[in-house]
């Protein structure tokens, strides 16, 4: 992969795909000024207005004389724009047609079409933001929920750079004493600076294991909670899931193994997005496609983060749920007992009694009875056992960050390790630098270009 | 017709180096000193190596240099420091007898065929069309040369202070040039200040050693050169005492007088090597501070002082002698003193050490802001390859900061400017683990027999000798042996190979002889360096990833023709610090002040598109 040129003025349409009432479209580069003036009408020169103005025109037409579309044209100079450069933003009126026909205008006149995420890239590349804060532009964006997107402003804001920037100045600055004590011929590092220096060691391990352990939380803010349903055919998965999202999503009907292939909602709960996914009756497959189908509930059910299992009540369910309990165990799991229009008040009351240990919730998919109440569980149990709070604090989300975060601790452990155990100190200078290089890296210190093309080519088009 | 091929400028530890290496690499070179008979003088203490210096002078005598070699044969005191830390930072370090090593260094001199010693002092550096031309002694004497190296130490209009009394001077009782500073500002070089200090001379007659903990030399130290056959004897002690808290008193009371504290230098001092009155004033609450007693020489009972630079007046100097034990009586042969100096700021060379503004001038040592002689002695050497390469049609010789020390500084010299003289640490090195002294002739000897500096016999020797350690190496790794036989507390039965046993802390090479045979018989300095290898593995594994990721970097060549200012995107600061350091590539431009990763990568950019030959689209 190879980053795009820096040096040429780039366009792009900046409000998604589609009709809107507004489309706007942004150029960034030496030559936006220029190119605004070139293809719009205004009662000013565009090229010499002030910075942080708007100004109202028309888009020349290609044919002489005639008009595209009237817009507003808004002007930031370098360097104070989003990418850092020169950028002229034109709100339009929000048609497809009408928005290409401005970029292919823009184009004719020197413009680049942006490639995927480019306007960030400069902005990084213009030392505005560094590459925690570009990545966190893109997951801003993508956002689902209000957790990830408080998270993703958080980390734009800037405030986890700086954490992670200052601890890594705190490994610097226990690293030159190693290397200090290395330097000087014959010292040894005197019993209480010793002591101290291990404290500070312990410190700053805790620090980062805090940030490591957060990326749980992180995972579930961004990817959202796992609640794959499962249980054996037939028994109301689908219609569950349905009845959960209020909407006629799955496939229903009465014969067993209708599910093939996994389906997937996501609805907000808590705050936090949570993906419920319908998945494929776990039994012995009769054919090739639901044996497929079973390997990715299967799938599923590993990267759970909480397991719905539904029992038909009319179905033998104490038999059945005692056979599956081997399965669940460590993880969270809700058991829930569906039909239970079907049978009795005092049928259910002994079922009760007899599954009282796994606290069942009783439910119908089809009248909708007891589903508010799963819901109200499935709130509890994420309240309680998942850390979805504190989204204004430092939560890693992103596995790049999480992995070298891990990787800084594993060395610092080393180091910690072998100064009480008095070995000698350039293991353990070697140590610190490579931790002090993992944050560095996250923060895009030091890196590489295919890093940096693979990072931004996960960003759209116009970002 | 040139008189020379090249001419070497100061008989310095730099000019010695580059005017050797030169001559065996047989080109005709003249070595001009104020004094021959002052070549090979060690202006400062006569000691030689020490922690990161130690790795300077075995990888200068890896590429063919002659430090080591004359070390060896002038050392009368021989230690490894930092041998309670890993055998990385293990540093050499030699006490030479300042007059032997000077003679040594004439007479080695003399010999080499294709090289002369010319007396005078050089007045003016000419150049004709950006190229060097010919240089101009005071006497009016010209000598023309196709290639100059300036290697003239302090002598570069040194100013020394002592107390409140200044005297313009090189080294104590010689006279400054001032006129070849002044010559290289005319030729448009930007010129820079440094002070450095050196301590009282001592007679050590008057010395109550008998009160003082005596420092003895290592009985089994590994000669500096692979010239050197035999062991080496210590014929000398070093003593070790402290200051007082009356050395503290008579300080603090005369600190005015200070040529330092009172304003009178410019330059700016060695942070890691200060002035007694620095260390008192700053570190107020040590109580001692370490002094090493060295001996000069073993015909002379002068003493070296280490530790106790200092510009005070020499009543003061005399105050603070007496106020140290041992040292009550002691008679000050002579004062200790500062001296500034002009140095050219580095960003003025190519790695390869020869000038921006002239071609086939070539800067070694203290000019380009060092200060040591293991520092110059390396420049020295790789100006001399250098020049010689370049007058030969090659290429540049260069070594990274993954192969070398001396890559190392080089590297820093390029890409910063000194705001004291610039002296090895091994902290310097971010790959340390592998800079070792134990692998000096891994990482470089075949460079020096490339050059022709090395000859076939030494080569083959280390090359004998290297396939000893691999095969030692491998053999350790198939040979098991029952651990309970070294380890009391292991399990009955319990095998091991004896390269994992090697592994542990605890156990030494030697320690192997106890259950193996053959490592009775492998000689000891082998057996060291197997065990090194064996016990830093893991660590060379993931420093070597770490290597792997600097070339990235390192590899992007910048070409000569490539315009900084062209580049759309740099930030301001960036354009002109690229501009005044001109980075040879993208991994050294990395390294210069001001200019961040997001600026390297716009580079990287610019440069696929220059390399890919469409460099069409600039602005006029
Ligand atoms: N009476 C009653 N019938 C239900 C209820 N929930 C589901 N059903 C019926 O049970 C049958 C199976 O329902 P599905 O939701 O397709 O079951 P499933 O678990 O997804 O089945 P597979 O996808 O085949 O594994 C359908 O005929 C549903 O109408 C319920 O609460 N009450
Ligand atoms: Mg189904």
């Amino acid at each position: 992969m190879t980053l795009p040129d820096s040096d040429d003025t780039i366009v792009a349409i900046s409000t998604p795909p589609g009709y809107g009432g507004i489309g706007v479209i942004r150029i960034s580069g030496k030559q936006a000024f220029t190119i605004a003036n070139t293809i719009i009408d205004t009662t000013v020169n565009i090229s010499d207005v002030k910075s942080h103005t708007i100004h109202y025109g028309y888009v020349r037409g290609t044919q002489s004389g005639s008009i595209t579309d009237e817009v507003l044209v808004a002007a930031f100079r370098a360097p104070n724009s989003y990418t850092g450069e020169d950028v002229i933003e034109i709100s339009a009126h929000g048609n497809p047609q009408i928005l290409k026909q401005i970029v292919s205008l823009a184009i004719d006149s020197g413009a680049r079409q942006a490639a995927a995420g480019e306007f960030t890239m400069r902005a990084f590349l213009s030392g505005r933001i560094d590459l925690v804060q570009a990545e966190s532009v893109a997951d801003l964006i993508a956002a689902e929920s209000a957790a990830f997107q408080q998270v993703a402003l958080y980390q734009l804001s800037g405030r986890l750079s700086a954490y992670i920037g200052s601890i890594r100045a705190q490994l610097l600055e226990i690293g030159a004493l190693f290397e200090a004590y290395t330097d000087f011929p014959d010292e040894e590092i005197p019993r209480q600076q010793k002591g101290e220096l291990l404290a500070k060691l312990n410190d700053v391990t805790a620090s980062l294991s805090r940030l490591s352990s957060s990326y749980r939380r992180g995972e579930i803010i961004r990817a959202g909670v796992q609640i794959p349903i499962v249980g054996p055919p037939n028994a109301g998965k689908s219609s569950l899931f349905n009845a959960i999202l209020a909407e006629e999503r799955a496939i229903v009907t009465e014969i067993p193994g209708t599910t093939r292939d996994t389906i997937a909602e996501k609805i907000e709960i808590e705050g936090i997005a949570v993906r419920f996914v319908d998945t494929a009756g776990l039994r012995e497959a009769v054919d090739q496609i639901e044996v497929a189908g079973i390997e990715r509930s299967r799938r599923e059910i590993d990267a759970a983060n909480l397991l719905i299992a539904i029992f038909d009540v009319t179905d033998d369910p104490i038999e059945r749920i005692r056979s599956s309990l081997f399965d669940l165990m460590g993880k969270y799991f809700i058991v829930v007992l569906n039909k239970i229009d079907l049978v009795s008040e005092s049928d259910l009351a002994s079922l009760d009694y007899e599954l009282g240990d796994c606290r069942p919730v009783f439910l119908s998919a089809k009248t909708l009875v007891g589903v508010d109440k799963l819901v109200a569980r499935i709130s509890s149990v994420m309240r309680e056992s998942m850390p979805i709070s504190g989204v204004d604090t430092n939560v890693l989300t992103n596995k790049r960050h999480f992995l070298a975060v891990q990787n800084a601790i594993s060395f610092l452990t080393e180091a910690r390790v072998k100064l009480k155990q008095g070995e000698s100190y350039e293991l353990m200078a070697f140590d610190l630098r490579q931790a002090t290089n993992s944050l560095e890296e996250i923060l895009g210190k030091i890196t590489n270009d295919d890093l940096l093309a693979e990072i931004f080519s996960r960003f759209c088009i116009g970002k | 017709m040139r008189d020379y091929d090249v001419i070497v400028i100061g008989g310095g530890h730099a000019g010695i180096e580059a005017a050797a290496a030169s001559a065996r690499m047989e080109l005709t070179t003249a070595l001009i000193s104020g004094d021959l008979a002052k070549i090979g003088e060690m202006s400062c203490n006569p000691a030689i190596g020490g922690v990161g210096k130690g790795q300077l002078v075995r990888e200068i005598d890896a590429l063919g240099g002659v430090m080591g070699y004359i070390t060896d044969n002038t050392g009368i005191h021989f230690r490894a420091l930092n041998k309670s830390k890993g055998p990385a930072v293990w540093s050499s370090r030699a006490q030479a007898d300042r007059k032997l090593y000077r003679e040594f260094s004439q007479h080695l001199l003399l010999r080499i065929p294709n090289l002369s010693l010319v007396s005078g002092m050089v007045r003016e550096i000419i150049a004709l069309n950006g190229r060097f031309d010919h240089v101009i002694l005071m006497d009016g004497r010209t000598i023309t040369s196709s290639a100059c190296v300036l290697a003239s130490g302090t002598f570069l209009n040194g100013l020394i202070h002592i107390g409140e009394k200044q005297t313009p001077a090189g080294r104590v009782g010689e006279p400054p040039s001032l006129y070849l500073s002044e010559s290289l500002q005319k030729l448009g070089f930007q010129a820079g200040r440094l002070k450095t200090g050196t301590p009282p001379r001592l007679d050590g007659s008057t010395i109550d050693f008998d009160r003082l903990e005596k420092q003895p030399g290592d009985d089994d130290f590994r000669p500096f050169s692979l010239l050197t056959n035999n062991s080496l004897t210590n014929r000398a002690f070093c003593y070790l005492t402290y200051t007082s808290k009356l050395t503290q008193e008579v300080v603090e009371r005369n600190l005015h007088r200070s040529a330092m504290f009172s304003g009178n230098i410019k330059g700016i001092g060695p942070r890691y090597c200060p002035s007694i009155e620095d260390k008192i004033h700053r570190f107020r609450d040590k109580e001692r501070h370490q002094l090493f007693l060295e001996p000069e020489g073993l015909d002379t009972n002068e003493i070296y002082i280490n530790g106790l630079s200092t510009s005070l007046p020499e009543d003061v100097q005399l105050d603070i002698l007496h106020s140290i034990a041992g040292l009550e009586h002691v008679v000050m042969n002579r004062p200790g003193y500062a001296i500034e100096y002009d140095f050219f700021p580095a960003f003025q060379i190519k790695p390869s050490l020869e000038t921006r503004p002239v071609e086939h001038l070539y800067f070694a040592g203290q000019i380009n802001g060092t200060s040591g002689y293991e520092e110059a002695g390396a420049q020295g050497l790789m100006a001399g390859i250098n020049a010689a390469l370049k007058l030969k049609g090659d290429e540049p010789f260069y070594l990274d900061r993954s192969q070398a020390y001396i890559g190392v500084m080089i590297d820093d010299l390029v890409t910063k400017v000194p705001t004291e003289p610039y002296r090895m640490f091994t902290s310097r090195a971010e790959y340390r683990l592998a800079l070792r002294e134990d692998n000096v002739a891994d990482r470089l000897i075949k460079y020096g027999k490339q050059f022709g500096l090395i000859n076939d016999n030494i080569y083959d020797t280390y090359m004998a000798k290297r396939q000893m350690i691999n095969a030692e190496k491998h053999r350790l790794g198939r040979t098991m042996v029952l651990i309970s036989q070294i380890d009391s507390s292991a399990t009955n039965g319990d095998k091991c190979s004896l390269a994992l046993l090697l592994k542990r802390p605890a156990i030494r090479y030697c320690d192997l002889a106890g259950v193996d045979e053959v490592c009775r018989e492998f000689p000891a300095d082998c057996g060291e360096h197997v065990e090194i290898e064996v016990k830093y593995e893991g660590y060379l594994d993931k420093q070597q990833r770490e290597i792997d990721r600097f070339q990235q970097l390192e590899s992007k060549i910048i070409p000569d023709d490539f315009d900084v200012r062209k580049v759309n995107g740099l930030k301001t600061e960036a354009v002109g610090v690229l501009h005044q350091f001109r980075p040879v590539n993208l991994g050294q431009a990395s390294r210069l002040a001001g200019v961040t990763f997001a600026d390297i990568t716009v580079l990287m950019i610019h440069l696929k598109r220059h390399t890919n030959g469409s460099v069409s689209r600039e602005t006029p």
